[in-house]
């Protein structure tokens, strides 16, 4: 769409059909004509809105009425009068035609004057929400219980319940061109990295997209000069968990739309941290490292089996060689292929079971676990130990609570699968060093992705691996080591 | 010369670590020194300790530049020049040795039948894919793989202890030291590898940020690396008895498996291996950065071009590692007695302490001035 | 840098091609976990046990054997292995190796030194299996008994010698330790077959309650490199005490009153500085033993609440060692050999006196003489404090 900077023009009629030309004569466009009974002087004017977004109560209480009961006009000031007759708290004089085209799509109510070429916009929207619920994908046993939900406005609200201060400050701006999503960022003015705020503001401004449906689409777009599979802002629903990251001093971008709050920038060891572990009595707790621990054993744990199997057999005890043998003795596919094929397989049942209807989905488990598994393995068509395998891998992956994060490594073990396949514990080690390079290269918004571990920050370690007493943490903020990353940028 | 100072003291130390340990610990070159093993390595620590502080100090008069301008500060342009392109070539050679040690290394403990062109190969793409994503990157990465390894040698006496493949008679008597073994263990292999390989470091300095800390992180690093690496030397010769622990290629592999721990991995041995893989691609990455950083520095003025110029140090590393390296003997043979006398010394020792002369002499006249 | 990028993403596509010659499925190889070496005409005759998993476990248990012999002779160990190789359809995997059994006649002809260079050269056979000897049968006919408790032959001497402690097994690196040092001779563990060997290699033997099987039965004498005797499981045991080794036996000694028996069973041994001395022309070696045990059978009459009963014991239980140790030193000297060191022990503490008589000191052995000072602890009595009568 061109900008269009045109004022609107002083006669009623003029600006009815070019309101009307501009929604191509919608049928949820209404337009309604009034003139009040005046004593003192005279008022002709044209109410708009949308129908299916503004509230038709409000409009009929607060804007129509005051205005047929209003007795006197001074006629230098209409506009003046009308605001204040109109009991509507938030209004606005717009006096330009785009602005008059995008206050009606928010669902606000535009009052045209005869004779004047400002209008007034009463802020009527009344969007369709859902009520407050839980948390859908990060539930927690101990803590507050409530999730964001599609509405931008409510969720900065939850935020700004749980943190009073003046210094948090809210910036809206509106990004994509057919759409017109509202996106706002969220930060404590006191605590955050100027720097990084200006990247990301800079970022989002910059965002070339027609239309924007979610907030993932903002992720994408400002993180995609690193290509990489891991989640280099953290996905949240959580308004504790948003407003906890916000007092460590990062940012957050609200997207009207989408329930899930963006948070920059995210930290590797972040996405191993669930808010419980601030609420539950962490340092007895192994939690967080049981998380880590067994992320890395999902990646490793298929390769190390392919590696020992193919090329280490003398790594393995000997009772257990013999029955591995034995399992493997009527078994016709390689056990490359096998496990590929399985994870696969997995994959398949993991991606159909998240769709279907809930009817099905007893039906489907049986004939994916039972079925499939079972007796795959009575057939003789796959061996035990890979079908083991295979399912404690996925078992150990779900231990993540961010489920991007956990997705990320998909790809990743089948590429430690192909290189165990070639050069078994070697070619892991090989993965390795590429794997460590790559994470110790990213970063997030400027900061270190593996920070603070590499490179590492001692004063920070107090919350990675095992949270330290709240007393340690919460009062000393955390720091992130900048890379020169965005200084870089600024000079492309 | 500018240069980005990105790197923290405390990744360049685990660095340092990875880099000391490399080899060092697999290839067993102490154990020659027989029961006096631990007496030889701290020795040879000391002796390290010494060179480094006189590396630290040449870096420190020399303004923290990189190892180019020092040669052309206190050797003039073209002595200063030859001098740089030497020790390029020295870093790209000593690399490539390291890249047909790791070779052999697995070609004799993991994959018995694979071509060592394939090795090599694989292990080289490793190597550019780092070099590409940078020396920042790179030195980050030490941390995660030094944490391990430092666990894993702080781990291991217990385990070698516990386990009773440790044969206290093979050790007694005590007292009698030979000193003419020591010594002539110490000197001048021990010194030179890993101790004096250290020099490597001057290349990389410049990039470190706290530029004050550099002394003290450098010999904490050395003295703590020598304590593990001497208890190390020490329990391997008490697991194989002095007399046979250096008749093996590759004596702390073997001495790992007498171990028989029989729950799920049967010979621990595999860990010894995944430590000198580590080490080892620490130690070659270090090499070759350092060689083409030296390089670039040499050729900056003139107009050759940068990835021309990195292409080339990568092709002369390979070829290198084809050179004297027929069969393992002969990779040994030079290893042992041609590139310590002839190329360790002179550029580890000789070539530091002119500078060093240089360095003070200059000092000492501006102060008169 | 782009091209660089390029390279890498192209060379490593085409590393898919790489070949892969140490790529072994488990279902094409065979793994054998005992190795048999005997003795034969101009060479050696090697013995390979290969496992037949399919009859030991899964889902149906084949009714084949579960395990199979193969032999061949060559001139080398390497030559032998390659001939059972072209008789087996699969390739044969040594790194499981956990025993390597050698036959008797094999060592009597002093091959002990040839057989550890080749397991500790050798890139195949792991250098921690452990080495055992036989007495009477050849390797071969040992590894064809059919085993009763373990199933297999080879896990069940391995865990055999297992249970004894893991100081009585030897590996390759311990004699060849034993071979460098002077003044000492290698002593190995030999097993015995119980029954009959016809019989052990047949199926039923698993179906019997009283099978063909194994036995440890004590420690082979070596006199230089070559096997010269053997010593039975009592005299074995006293010698291992004597090296600090053992643990977990019975000590049986008679009462102090009378000519009943009680037995001292030890729990934890520990064997001090020898000391060496010389007296004219006699070698006197000075042990300290520290045991700690308890009582368990009791046929003496003495009350053993009694304080003065148990210094009354100790005292039996300390001559009993001398007499044992006493004994052990006799059946070296009478094939003038040194298992126990004592060579070792001139040489370090009297260097000079070791380099004079180095060249004739077996013969010296004769002079020598074991002055064992046992530290005896009696931990437990039992609950029954004495004999009723």
């Amino acid at each position: 769409m061109k900008k269009n900077e045109a004022k609107i023009s002083k006669s009623v009629i003029d600006n009815v059909t070019f309101i009307q030309k501009s929604f191509h004569s919608n049928s949820d466009l209404v337009v309604r004509s009034v003139i009040p009974p005046l004593t003192e002087g005279s008022l002709e004017l044209s109410i708009v809105y949308l129908g299916t977004i503004a509230d038709k109560v409000t409009i009929q209480e607060h804007i129509m009425r005051p205005i047929l009961q209003m007795k006197t006009i001074s006629s230098s000031h209409p506009i003046g009068d009308i605001t204040n007759t109109i009991e509507v708290s938030d209004i606005q004089v717009v006096s330009f035609k785009d602005a008059v085209i995008k206050h009606l799509i928010n669902g606000q109510t535009i009052l045209l004057l005869e004779g004047m070429d400002h209008c007034i916009s009463a802020d009527t929207a009344d969007w369709k929400d859902r009520s407050l619920s839980f948390p859908q994908l990060q539930r927690s046993v101990k803590g507050p219980q409530i999730g964001f939900t599609e509405i931008s406005n409510n969720n900065i609200s939850l935020v700004k319940r749980y943190v009073k201060n003046p210094n948090l400050v809210i910036e809206e701006q509106t990004i994509g061109d057919e759409t017109n999503t509202s996106v706002s960022l969220m930060f404590l003015a006191d605590k955050v990295d100027s720097e990084i705020l200006d990247n990301i503001r800079n970022k989002i401004q910059s965002i070339q997209l027609n239309s924007i449906l979610d907030s993932s689409y903002i992720e994408e777009m400002i993180c995609e000069d690193q290509i990489t599979p891991f989640p280099l802002i953290l996905t949240t629903e959580r308004p504790d968990v948003t407003s906890g990251h916000i007092l460590e001093g990062k940012i957050a971008i609200f997207c009207d739309g989408s329930p899930n709050v963006l948070i920059a920038p995210a930290l590797f060891i972040q996405f191993f941290h669930s808010s419980e572990d601030y609420y539950e009595k962490s340092l007895f707790e192994l939690s967080r490292l049981v998380r880590i621990f067994s992320y890395i054993i999902s990646i490793y744990l298929i390769p190390m089996y392919i590696a020992f199997t193919l090329f280490h057999q003398e790594l393995i005890p000997s009772e257990l060689i013999i029955s591995l043998a034995s399992q493997r003795q009527m078994v016709p596919l390689p056990v490359v292929i096998e496990v590929i094929v399985f994870m696969l397989i997995f994959q398949v049942i993991l991606e159909s079971s998240i769709r279907l209807p809930t009817g099905i989905t007893l039906a489907f488990s049986i004939i994916g676990t039972i079925i499939l598994g079972q007796s795959a393995a009575d057939a003789g068509l796959v061996q035990l130990t890979t079908l083991v395998i295979v399912s404690a891998t996925y078992v150990l992956n779900f231990a993540v609570p961010i489920q991007p994060f956990a997705n990320a490594i998909k790809m990743i073990r089948f590429i430690f699968v192909f290189l165990a396949s070639i050069f078994g514990i070697y070619g892991i080690m090989l993965g390795t060093f590429v794997l460590v390079n790559h994470l110790c290269k990213l970063n997030s918004f400027g900061a270190p992705y593996l920070s603070p571990i590499a490179p590492v920050h001692i004063a920070d370690l107090k919350d990675t691996f095992i949270r330290m007493p709240l007393k340690k943490i919460i009062n000393t903020p955390k720091k992130y080591t900048k890379d020169d990353y965005i200084k870089k940028q600024k000079n492309e | 010369m500018h240069y980005k100072q990105t790197v923290g003291i405390i990744e360049m130390m685990f660095a340092m670590m990875l880099f000391l340990q490399g080899s060092t610990i697999i290839l067993g070159v102490s154990l020659e020194a027989g029961k006096d093993v631990w007496l030889a390595v701290l020795s040879a620590g000391s002796a390290g300790l010494l060179l480094f502080s006189m590396y630290a100090y040449i870096w420190k008069k020399n303004d923290f530049q990189g190892l180019h301008v020092i040669f052309t500060n206190q050797l003039g342009k073209y002595l200063g020049f030859i001098t740089s392109v030497v020790y390029s070539i020295y870093f790209a050679y000593i690399a490539a040795r390291v890249i047909t040690d790791f070779t052999q290394y697995i070609n004799g403990t993991l994959l018995h039948n694979m071509l060592p062109f394939f090795i090599k190969f694989s292990i080289f793409l490793i190597l550019i894919y780092t070099y590409l994503k940078g020396l920042e990157a790179f030195i980050r990465s030490a941390v995660i793989f030094g944490f391990f390894t430092l666990v894993f040698l702080l781990i291991l006496p217990f385990i070698i202890v516990l386990s009773g493949i440790f044969n206290v008679e093979y050790i007694i008597p005590y007292d009698s030291i030979d000193v003419k073994q020591v010594a002539e263990t110490v000197i001048p292999t021990l010194v030179t590898f890993p101790f004096g390989e250290l020099i490597v470091f001057l290349a990389l300095f410049p990039f470190i940020k706290e530029r004050q800390s550099v002394f003290k992180g450098g010999s904490s690093v050395i003295i703590i690396f020598s304590i593990i690496y001497s208890i190390l030397s020490f329990l391997i010769i008490g697991a194989l008895h002095p007399d046979i622990a250096s008749s093996y290629t590759y004596p702390f592999v073997a001495a790992l498996e007498q171990l028989d721990t029989k729950y799920f991995i049967q010979r621990i041995d595999i860990l010894a291996v995944i430590i000198f893989m580590i080490g080892g691609y620490f130690k070659i990455t270090v090499f070759t950065f350092a060689s083409i950083y030296v390089a670039k520095d040499c050729f900056s003025k003139t107009n050759i071009n940068k990835a021309f110029l990195v292409s080339c140090i990568f092709i002369a590393i390979v070829l290198l590692s084809y050179t004297y390296s027929e069969n393992h003997t002969m990779h040994i043979k030079v290893g042992l007695e041609i590139v310590p006398k002839y190329m360790h010394v002179p550029l580890q020792i000789i070539m530091p302490l002119i500078i060093l002369l240089l360095t003070f002499v200059k000092t000492k006249r501006n102060k008169v001035r | 840098m782009k091209y660089l990028y390029m390279l890498f993403i192209i060379l490593s596509i085409s590393s898919i091609f790489f070949s892969q010659g140490d790529k072994h499925e488990l279902n094409k190889t065979s793994f054998s976990f005992a190795i048999g070496i005997d003795y034969a005409k101009g060479g050696y005759e090697v013995s390979l046990q290969l496992i037949n998993p399919g009859a030991i476990s899964g889902e149906i248990i084949l009714n084949n054997s579960p395990y199979i012999v193969y032999k061949a002779t060559g001139k080398t160990i390497d030559s032998a292995l390659e001939k059972i190789s072209m008789n087996t359809s699969r390739s044969l995997d040594l790194q499981q190796e956990q025993i390597v059994l050698l036959g008797e006649e094999l060592l009597r002809k002093g091959k002990i030194k040839d057989i550890i260079e080749y397991i500790l050269h050798s890139t195949d056979i792991p250098s921690n299996s452990i080495i055992v000897t036989t007495k009477g049968n050849s390797a071969r006919e040992l590894l064809e008994i059919f085993s009763p408790i373990e199933g297999i032959s080879s896990l069940e001497i391995s865990n055999t010698l297992n249970k004894l402690g893991k100081k009585v097994s030897k590996t390759a690196n311990d004699i060849k330790v034993d071979l460098i040092d002077d003044g000492k001779d290698i002593v190995v563990p030999y097993i015995e077959l119980k029954g009959d060997a016809k019989k052990g290699g047949e199926k039923k033997n698993l179906e019997t309650t009283e099978p063909t099987h194994f036995a440890f039965v004590g420690l082979a004498l070596f006199k230089e490199e070559k096997l010269k005797s053997f010593m039975n499981y009592k005299d074995s045991l006293y010698l291992n005490l004597l090296y600090g080794k053992s643990s977990g036996f019975i000590i049986e000694s008679s009462c102090p009153e009378s000519e009943e028996k009680f037995a001292y069973k030890v729990t934890n041994s520990l064997a001090k500085k020898k000391e060496y001395q010389k007296e004219e022309d006699k070698y006197i070696f000075h042990y300290d033993l520290y045991l700690k045990g308890d009582i368990s059978q009791y046929n003496c009459h003495l009350n053993l609440e009694n304080p003065e009963t148990s210094n009354q014991i100790e005292k039996q239980v300390k001559k009993s060692i001398n007499n044992k140790t006493h004994k052990v030193l006799e059946h070296t000297k009478e094939h003038e050999m040194d298992p126990l060191g004592l060579g070792q022990i001139i040489s370090q503490q009297d260097p000079k006196t070791w380099n004079k008589i180095k060249g004739d000191y077996p013969a010296l052995l004769k002079n020598a003489e074991i002055k064992v000072n046992s530290h005896i602890t009696i931990q437990n009595v039992g609950n029954y404090k004495s004999r009723g009568d």
